[in-house]
């Protein structure tokens, strides 16, 4: 016996068609069918279902073999140019023996002899939907594991030729980036030859971000086997193309460790959990709430930050208007990312404050 | 000061504009400091943008013409404090990548700055960088007075930005500062050329690489701009003076 919502849970996204020239039937089938599926449709001929399938893409169709005046038969073959990987189940009273061969050649995946129980045709829908399930997968591990071979090939080009790569790592906030080598790779490694201030930013973060000129995404690497410093190269163990990575930030932030407050009003009331800074650039500030205003979502609504960081004898104050960017769910406290808009004079303020943290943060660095 | 900003080229795509933002004092006297800023469809190389002193100013004065997120390369020609003094400021506020002699990059982190992947090292011999038919190409100025120095040649607006070459004690002027005689320029310059710059033989190498190209405009760090015959004047001058260690005996 099915669990309906286990099969809704698998059938999410999928759609399916049916076609059968017997209303009654059609109608009894659109009941149960909707209970399984989000997108159903229905057709009580050929001509228009082909018409169906060309604008629509479906993952399951049922059909008979036999109309008044249309061939079940050609249908299937002539939908199957156009959707190849579809899921045929034939549901048909005509003696089939004859039609057998040249439905299991066109990829039939099941015959059903009218009339037909219910538990029966959703045993044989959830089996096509695993069918597809398994088929995805397979197909997801082949792309998979093509795209890492490629990515290995390449990889191995660039440490033939000598190209230099860039490799980028982040100390509280500060760019660290240097070019390498890459001295080897393989399925499960891959070794860099770089510069010490380089090796020691990595040995701090462990996670490293690779780029080269000719690589058109991220290569992110974790994992370190091994790090020396006398023969200067790291060697990391798991390294994976990644579309985004922190190299594609426009700005500089640093992260405001120093004496700090923030007032977060929103629609003019003043948000009264406790908020800190993780970090700021002259263009955004990543605030640390340790919850998010109930029944307010922060996307929608005027935001006012105000924000006064201890810099030495002097404190940078800044009134900024807030756009919320996006937020994320940490351990126990959100972080909440506003892009800021303020003046002229406080930007020159905020400027120099970054500035002279980007120093400290390279003093501390050194230190390390 | 009140013309701190003169446009030398327009054609609307392609602007050379030049700031006088700073001043540095000289014995009795003072040196003007100039900037400049080329604008080409609308993406920006800032040249020599100077001590933090005139950060602000300078910001405020480039967003004029050009977003500060469009400014692509700042050209750093070689690493004193009224060159590349604002690196931290300018890499905070703008994603420009700094090109800058590779001698000078080992010292990036002394400005602020550990993030190499935003530097453009220059090679010995120099670079261009091409925009259609056009380029800017950074010319070697060694020794002149940097051991890693390099001079900036704007095809398109035929301007010659030659860094601390064609300095002049003069103060700060009013009005847009180009020398209108030579001959009188000539007490200016000579002071600074004969200590700053390396030998004759330097002078003569750079003489020899710049005479190939179109220039209208020399356009220098500090003082005035050399234009038309004037830059002739100043390249044939500068061709036969002796400086640096050809004067040895007046340093030891």
């Amino acid at each position: 016996m099915i669990d309906i919502q286990n099969f809704k849970q698998k059938s999410i996204g999928l759609s399916i068609l049916h076609v059968d020239a017997n209303h009654k039937f059609l109608e009894n089938s659109r009941n149960l069918l909707q209970k399984l599926f989000d997108n159903v449709a229905l057709s009580d001929n050929t001509t228009s279902a082909l018409q169906i399938l060309k604008e629509n893409q479906f993952d399951i169709l049922i059909t008979d073999i036999e109309f008044a005046d249309e061939d079940g038969i050609e249908f299937i073959q002539e939908l199957k140019n156009f959707s190849p990987n579809i899921k045929i189940i034939v549901i048909t009273a005509h003696d089939t023996k004859e039609n057998l061969l040249k439905l299991i050649s066109l990829g039939l995946f099941k015959l059903l002899e009218k009339p037909i129980h219910a538990p029966n045709l959703v045993q044989t829908l959830y089996d096509a939907i695993i069918s597809i399930e398994e088929q995805k997968n397979a197909q997801l591990s082949h792309e998979q594991l093509e795209e890492k071979n490629s990515l290995l090939t390449f990889l191995e080009t660039l440490c033939q030729n000598q190209e230099i790569i860039q490799l980028h790592n982040y100390y509280k906030g500060l760019s660290i980036t240097n070019n390498a080598l890459i001295k080897n790779v393989g399925t499960h490694h891959i070794t860099f030859s770089t510069s010490d201030i380089q090796l020691q930013a990595i040995q701090y973060e462990t996670k490293t971000i690779v780029t080269s000129e000719l690589l058109n995404s991220a290569l992110v690497c974790k994992n370190i086997l091994k790090l020396e410093f006398n023969s200067g190269t790291v060697n990391f163990k798991d390294f994976i193309l990644h579309k985004t990575s922190p190299i594609l930030r426009k700005a500089v932030r640093v992260n405001v460790e120093s004496l700090h407050s923030v007032a977060l009003s929103i629609n003019e009331h003043l948000f009264l959990g406790n908020i800190s800074i993780a970090d700021i650039s002259v263009e955004a500030v990543k605030l640390e709430l340790d919850a998010l205003p109930a029944g307010v979502h922060l996307a929608n609504n005027s935001i006012k930050i105000d924000i006064n960081i201890q810099n030495g004898l002097e404190n940078v104050v800044l009134n900024a208007d807030g756009k919320y960017l996006r937020e994320d769910e940490n351990d126990s406290s959100y972080s909440v990312v506003f892009m800021l808009s303020y003046d002229l004079a406080q930007k020159s303020a905020l400027v120099k404050y970054i500035a002279k943290r980007q120093m400290e943060l390279i003093r501390e660095f050194k230190r390390l | 000061m009140q013309n701190q900003e003169k446009i030398l080229f327009d054609n609307g795509t392609h602007k050379f504009i030049m700031f006088s933002f700073d001043d540095e004092t000289h014995e009795d006297s003072y040196l003007s400091v100039n900037q400049y800023l080329i604008v080409q469809n609308n993406m920006g190389v800032l040249i020599d943008p100077g001590s933090e002193a005139i950060f602000d100013e300078l910001s405020e004065a480039v967003t004029k013409h050009v977003a500060l997120e469009n400014i692509k390369y700042i050209f750093l020609s070689h690493q004193d404090p009224d060159v590349s003094g604002s690196i931290t400021q300018w890499s905070v506020t703008t994603p420009a990548k700094f090109i800058i002699s590779s001698l000078w990059v080992r010292f990036m982190s002394h400005y602020g700055f550990l993030d190499m992947g935003r530097i453009m090292s220059l090679p010995d011999h120099g670079a261009k960088i091409h925009f259609g038919e056009n380029y800017i190409q950074f010319v070697p100025a060694h020794f002149l007075h940097s051991p890693g120095n390099f001079s900036l040649y704007d095809s398109l607006s035929k301007i010659l930005f030659s860094g601390d070459i064609g300095a002049a004690i003069v103060p700060a002027h009013d009005e847009y500062k180009h020398v209108d005689n030579f001959e009188k320029h000539k007490k200016n310059l000579e002071g600074f050329h004969k200590r700053y710059m390396g030998s004759n033989k330097l002078c003569r190498a750079w003489v020899s690489h710049v005479e190939k190209l179109d220039i209208n405009i020399i356009a220098p760090q500090h003082g005035l701009l050399f234009e038309g015959g004037d830059a002739q004047l100043f390249l044939e001058w500068l061709k036969e003076l002796e400086c640096g260690s050809d004067l040895l005996s007046e340093l030891y």
